[in-house]
């Protein structure tokens, strides 16, 4: 497991993100799952990381456990697994992992509930080249856990 | 769509299970190309939804950057015996369905 230093210091990333989420807000896209589970037209992972963190507190992904290769010979199946831990008993809500480097820049969302016993998953995303995988994790409370990880890819996978 | 799912076939109960799903899809995500150099319409599976007696344990909302033929692995406590259906849908309207049933003993 590896702990990345975040590219952006958290007060640049809050600014950001404070810009891109009131131009969300503008257009009346307020949460990841109306810009995601509606919105066929697919945003900038930045947009999207920042309708995720509108009105919430981003803190490290410390409860975040993920499991990626550092290089992955083949960009169209890097198999990842995500593991996000309960804290003072509340159950983790969700997990969107988002891409930095692709055409289309999320993964998806994954929603957990308590009867997964503990809030983890394994699957397989498309990498078109080297890139930083982020997972941002609702883990309640108003607060999402952010973990950035960079993947080298030695043959691309979103091409034709 | 093929959906195929491995469930164990008895866990102790509180027992930490792990299931596995592979759906045969392309997954398609508008960038691909066919044979003659055309553009292929995106086309991918927008929703994994898994089951256990009729309550959601897991929803995946998946997105381009999810690969050809879908694979998952799920934690799962087992408490009880039950049933577990598992559903897949994509942007056409096709649907993938498939239940196992888990013994806890």
């Amino acid at each position: 497991m590896q702990k990345q230093v975040l590219a952006l210091s958290r007060r640049q990333f809050v600014l950001s993100a404070a810009a891109s989420s009131a131009l969300l807000s503008a257009m009346g896209v307020s949460s990841l799952a109306q810009a995601q589970e509606m919105a066929p037209v697919e945003n900038g992972w930045e947009d999207i990381m920042a309708a995720i963190t509108d009105g919430k507190d981003v803190i490290d992904g410390a409860l975040i456990s993920v499991e990626l290769p550092e290089i992955a010979e083949n960009g169209n199946a890097v198999q990842y697994s995500v593991a996000v831990a309960e804290r003072d008993g509340v159950f983790p809500k969700s997990a969107t992992i988002l891409v930095t480097g692709n055409p289309r820049p999320s993964v998806g969302t994954f929603h957990f509930t308590p009867l997964m016993g503990e809030a983890r998953f394994t699957s397989r995303l498309r990498l078109g080249q080297t890139q930083e995988v982020i997972v941002l994790a609702d883990v309640g409370d108003g607060q999402i856990a952010m973990h950035r990880q960079v993947v080298k890819v030695t043959i691309g996978g979103c091409g034709g | 769509m093929k959906a195929r799912v491995r469930v164990p076939k008895s866990a102790a109960p509180g027992e930490m299970i792990e299931i596995k799903t592979l759906v045969q899809h392309p997954m398609h995500n508008g960038f691909h190309r066919d044979d003659d150099g055309n553009v292929i319409p995106r086309m991918i599976i927008h929703t994994f939804e898994m089951k256990f007696d009729g309550e959601t344990v897991f929803r995946g909302a998946l997105a381009p950057g999810t690969s050809e033929n879908p694979y998952f692995a799920i934690s799962f406590k087992a408490e009880r015996s039950g049933t577990f259906d598992f559903r897949f849908e994509d942007e056409s309207g096709a649907v993938a369905e498939v239940s196992k049933d888990l013994t806890v003993a």
